[in-house]
């Protein structure tokens, strides 16, 4: 048998081409040996023809040689097809019969001859037999590579070593044992190959598993990046690298551990997107409840606009002059500690509760929508998943008739998505509703059909339950939009349905507030007359002029105009620093009284014991305190609040008026802090027989 | 042996004071008297009233603090509740009514009074702290 060249040995060629040439080699080989058993017949050599010619030297020799060089043509071509350790003897045998030719040893040379040829021929079957085993060792060859892909490294190496060794070690001598060990390596092929089809099934198992693990993770990375859990986004990152990377792999055992392993990942990270998912929807219902709150304050805001034009509206039919002048003035000057001025603000409340009233009514949709979502919550606990009710109502109908209204109905589907929105069911319903669309257009999907069939099983009711609940609460808003629309139409509507309006609840409650409203300003309206009138008549009476100086009814622009002129507010001249005024007849006629009170406290005396009980208490010029000989007190005081207001010259003053009287005036002033003090001159009155304060002003030091 | 602590002096007592004059005045007046000594017949009622409750001494030192101290304390500001003097006509009626109430020759610029301080306290407070002081000795 020939060795293939270098160049086609299997370790010097990838199998399938080393097979490829092998083969063709060996049809070569055929071919070869089909011309060498027809030279065999030609070059037998016949006893009888040298024989015949044995007298003649020449021809004898000429014979054998031809014959001989038909032999040596022979071992050439057993050359080309068997072992060298076949054509050995053969050779030998031609030398030798070259050798007894020369020495004309012609019978010899023939029988060396005739038993060369019976040699060649046993070489050839020797050679036969050796071809045979290498052919099969062709075949198994094959078998093998047809299961190399399925096998591991450590299967297909051992059986490729196996086979490559027989082919190598292959020898006349050692047909029938490497017959023998080829049986055994097929029999380990076919082996192999069964374990690896179990193996490859198992495998393809595996693999499925790993498709659906590696769809879940993706779906749980899409989550946790759409929800911003961070820890979830890196490990399913990783998990899915992992799982890809085993892609190839014919590995069970570590195919299975990733697996498992990304299998308990996977439970591990279901809680934490199932909290970040609720702290995304509590954080969503929060920023809603903010969006509506916004939205009530904006409506209320609005509102607020009409409540009032509707006031000023209703202030003017019922005679309720807002714009009073003196009304202002009167509560602006009415002094804190007044009775009357706690009736004012209290007027001042009624009216702010004629516009909270109705700006309540405003927030009574909002109420309502805060209030459905608890109901719809509650929901999932009256319809807990229960797979062993078989009484279970035919949800699905009614289901799809609650959202074919829904789509029938833009405003009804509206309010079916904020009544979704506030229950932790809404994928369910979000996937049923887009079931549900596509189901009007096309055939439904399979899957959809199954969420179907399982949202109905796992809540069974609570399409119902969700329809009657969102029923009631669009009645309840309904009903209490449209009372409001007619409270609102009646009191913001003026001239519609004039008399109508003056017959609802909320007219009469309004009419009675202006009502009780208009007789407070009309007390607060007396009491500050009364005041006025006091203060005047005090002035007047002690001659002095702290009303028109002073009041507070005196305009800002008079006690400017004296820092700039020296002109009183009542036409004399007489410049000041300082200009001011009270804030109200009450702190004036309080102040007043307070001064006296002061003057006599100075001395330790009772107000009695310095003025007198009716103020006419004279003064005593032989008295031996000096406080009750003197005939002016000048009271300088603090009374803890705000009193009065006023303004001081500012910048360097203008010398005016006689120069010995070291009078300015200003261009300029500013305003006073509020004034909490006053400088009261109180004066014996000879002519009037009693006290008198000449002087009452407010001032700031 | 260190310095005495300097005394504190109300403000509000000296403005008060002077009302007599400088409010006083316009019980029956629009404008001030042609001359200072038209405000006699009050600087006599004030120092019957300084006198009275005690003040006349602090009364006379927190008078010479302001005019010692002209140029920082305006003298206008004690009286001008009433009437806009300007300053200088401010200055001579303190100075008028100092010198006619017991002060000695002029207002002396590193004595008691003119180291005193000066702080705006209501009557109840300055007579407190006054019993707790002790007027310095006179020249």
């Amino acid at each position: 048998m020939s060795t293939p060249p270098d160049q086609l040995k299997p370790e010097n060629l990838k199998r399938d081409e080393w097979m490829r040439r092998n083969l063709g080699f060996q049809a070569q080989q055929e071919t070869v040996d089909t011309q060498v058993s027809a030279l065999l017949r030609q070059t037998k050599p016949d006893p009888e023809e040298v024989l015949e010619g044995g007298e003649d030297e020449r021809h004898s020799r000429k014979v054998l040689m031809e014959r001989l060089v038909l032999l040596k043509l022979l071992a050439r071509q057993l050359a080309a097809i068997a072992a060298p350790t076949l054509l050995l003897p053969v050779t030998e045998r031609i030398e030798q019969i070259a050798g007894l030719i020369d020495q004309k040893k012609w019978r010899t040379a023939h029988g060396a001859l005739i038993k060369a040829n019976q040699l060649v021929d046993e070489q050839m079957v020797l050679a036969k037999g050796l071809r045979t085993v290498q052919l099969r060792i062709a075949d198994v060859t094959l078998a093998l590579d047809r299961v190399a892909t399925k096998l591991l490294p450590d299967e297909l190496e051992p059986l490729d070593d196996a086979l490559n060794r027989l082919d190598r070690e292959l020898q006349p001598g050692t047909v029938e044992a490497t017959r023998n060990e080829l049986a055994r390596v097929e029999l380990a092929i076919e082996t192999a190959r069964l374990k690896a089809e179990e193996r490859l099934g198992r495998l393809k198992v595996l693999h499925l598993d790993r498709e659906r693990l590696l769809q879940d993770i993706a779906q749980m990375a899409s989550d946790a990046e759409s929800l911003l859990v961070d820890a979830v986004i890196k490990g399913t990152g990783q998990q899915t690298l992992a799982l890809q990377g085993l892609d190839q792999s014919q590995d069970i055992t570590a195919l299975e551990q990733a697996l498992s392993k990304a299998g308990d990942l996977v439970l591990e990270w279901k809680p934490l997107l199932a909290k970040a998912e609720h702290e995304v929807q509590v954080k969503q219902w929060t920023q809603d409840l903010a969006d509506l709150a916004e939205e009530g304050r904006q409506l209320r805001e609005q509102h607020a606009t009409l409540l009032e034009e509707a006031v000023e509206d209703l202030a003017a039919e019922l005679g309720v002059d807002q714009a009073d002048k003196d009304l202002a003035k009167a509560l602006k000057a009415l002094p804190d500690s007044s009775a009357v001025v706690d009736e004012g603000r209290r007027a001042l409340d009624v009216l702010r509760d004629c516009y909270d009233a109705l700006d309540e009514e405003m927030t009574k949709i909002g109420v309502l929508q805060s209030q459905y979502r608890p109901r719809l919550l509650k929901v999932r606990e009256d319809y807990p998943p229960d797979e062993d009710d078989e009484d279970r109502p035919n949800e699905l109908d009614e289901a799809y008739e609650a959202l074919d209204e829904s789509l029938r109905d833009p405003d009804a589907a509206e309010w079916s998505r904020l009544a979704l929105w506030g229950t932790r069911q809404d994928w369910e319903y979000w996937t049923f509703l887009a079931a549900y669309a596509k189901k009007q257009k096309t055939d439904i999907a399979e899957t959809e059909r199954e969420q179907f069939q399982e949202m109905k099983t796992r809540y069974p009711g609570v399409l119902k339950k969700y329809t009657d609940e969102r029923k009631q609460a669009r009645g309840d808003q309904v009903t209490a939009g449209d009372q409001l629309k007619k409270d609102l139409d009646a009191l913001l509507l003026p001239d519609k349905n004039k008399a109508q309006r003056l017959t609802t609840p909320q007219y009469k409650q309004v009419e009675k507030w202006f009502t009780e409203f208009a007789k407070l300003v009309a007390a607060i309206k007396v009491h500050f007359a009364d005041q006025r009138k006091k203060a005047v008549d005090l002035d007047s009476a002690d001659g002095a002029h702290s009303v028109a100086r002073h009041g507070p009814e005196v305009a800002d622009k008079s006690l400017q105009k004296r820092l700039k002129t020296g002109i009183t507010p009542e036409g004399k001249f007489s410049p000041a620093e300082k200009s001011c005024k009270f804030l109200s007849y009450d702190l004036m006629l309080e102040t007043r009284e307070a001064a006296f009170n002061e003057a006599a406290s100075v001395y330790g005396l009772s107000l009695a014991a310095l003025f007198g009980a009716k103020l006419d208490q004279a003064p005593d010029p032989n008295h031996v305190q000096a406080s009750r000989r003197r005939t002016q007190h000048v009271v300088s005081m603090g009374h803890g609040k705000a009193i009065g207001s006023g303004f001081k010259g500012k910048g360097p003053g203008t010398p005016v008026g006689d120069p010995s009287k070291g009078g300015q005036t200003f261009a300029d002033f500013e305003d006073l802090p509020p004034l909490t003090r006053t400088k009261s001159t109180l004066v014996w009155d000879n002519g009037k027989g009693r006290w008198v304060a000449a002087q009452h002003f407010p001032t700031d030091v | 042996m260190s310095k005495p602590e300097p005394l504190t002096l109300s403000a509000t007592m000296l403005r008060d004071h002077l009302a007599v004059l400088s409010v006083g005045w316009f019980n029956d007046h629009d404008v001030p008297p042609r001359d200072l000594s038209g405000y006699q017949p009050l600087i006599a009622e004030l120092g019957e009233l300084l006198d009275e409750v005690g003040d006349r001494p602090w009364f006379l030192l927190a008078l010479e603090h302001v005019l010692v101290h002209g140029g920082a304390v305006s003298a206008r500001e004690f009286v001008n509740d009433r009437y806009a003097y300007t300053d200088a006509a401010a200055e001579q009626l303190l100075r008028y009514v100092w010198q006619h109430l017991g002060g000695k020759g002029e207002p002396v610029p590193d004595g008691p009074a003119a180291r005193a301080k000066l702080t705006a306290m209501e009557r109840r407070e300055w007579r407190k702290l006054r019993d707790e002081q002790t007027l310095p000795e006179g020249p």
